[in-house]
């Protein structure tokens, strides 16, 4: 299990830089569905089998086939060439690692994080769905029926967004 | 064994990648997908935490952003659409009209 974590944790990690260098769009989509699938797989490790199969059905699915259906749709196959200068590029990339270093380096000071040296004794692979269901439908009622209300308003939305105005 | 902070770290890896993706790229849609990235950072360290303390509520979370991300992607994309229909441009750098 932990070869398979090094394993999965690579691929993602160098799909997701493959998404932000390559500069053909439809390229960076099918890196980005590598990287959710190896997601998929480390998720599985954490043995939570519902979020590995939501992970593959909603992002890997639903969200990259929106994704490249949109790509296809505008016809933009290829990034124009830069008119933003090579110096705002590279404060940009600085800062950005800057907030990433932060963040890796609150981590490494946390307690709490690092007393968490091997998984809970509860939750495994076994009951996992059962565990969810019960858990969702008892404390987590009322925010399960308002995610519907919030689905069903993004779809009112983008239909009102793409439609033709009159 | 794979302790948490391994978890916590590849969880950083991934949001940093977004964070420096959403700062370079002059395309509208990777900037969309470098958000879901980030999204999937912050999912993996909830699934982490709910798996190592034993309490399932973290992946109920994640059930739930998973829904977020979806709406985010559709109303996301039709902006896009309906920009590029009425300016034919998707680069972030000529999205400027409201820069005076």
């Amino acid at each position: 299990m932990q070869l398979a974590f090094w394993i999965l944790s690579f691929i993602a990690v160098f799909a997701a830089v493959m998404v932000i260098l390559s500069d053909r769009p439809i390229v960076s989509g099918l890196y980005l569905l590598l990287s959710f699938t190896a997601i998929s797989g480390i998720y599985l490790t954490l043995s939570a089998p519902f979020i590995a199969a939501m992970q593959l059905v909603v992002y890997a699915g639903a969200i990259i086939v929106l994704f490249l259906f949109v790509l296809m749709l505008l016809n933009q196959h290829r990034e124009e060439p830069s008119k933003r200068s090579k110096f705002v590029t590279f404060i940009s990339v600085i800062g950005g690692v800057l907030v990433g270093v932060f963040i890796y380096l609150s981590f490494l000071k946390s307690k709490i994080l690092l007393s968490y040296t091997k998984m809970s004794a509860v939750g495994g692979m076994k009951d996992n769905v059962e565990t969810i269901a019960n858990v969702m439908f008892s404390k987590y009622f009322i925010p399960f029926e308002l995610i519907s209300i919030l689905l069903l308003a993004a779809m009112v939305a983008a239909v009102f967004l793409s439609k033709k105005r009159v | 064994m794979v302790a948490m902070v391994d978890y916590a770290i590849l969880s950083a890896v991934l949001f940093t990648i977004g964070v420096v993706g959403i700062l370079i790229r002059r395309n509208i849609i990777t900037i969309l997908m470098c958000i879901e990235l980030i999204l999937n950072s912050v999912n993996l360290l909830f699934v982490a935490f709910s798996r190592f303390m034993g309490n399932v509520d973290g992946q109920i979370f994640v059930f739930f952003i998973f829904a977020i991300a979806a709406a985010e992607a559709a109303v996301g994309l039709a902006l896009v659409v309906a920009y590029f229909k009425l300016r034919e441009t998707i680069e972030v750098d000529e999205i400027k009209l409201l820069k005076g």
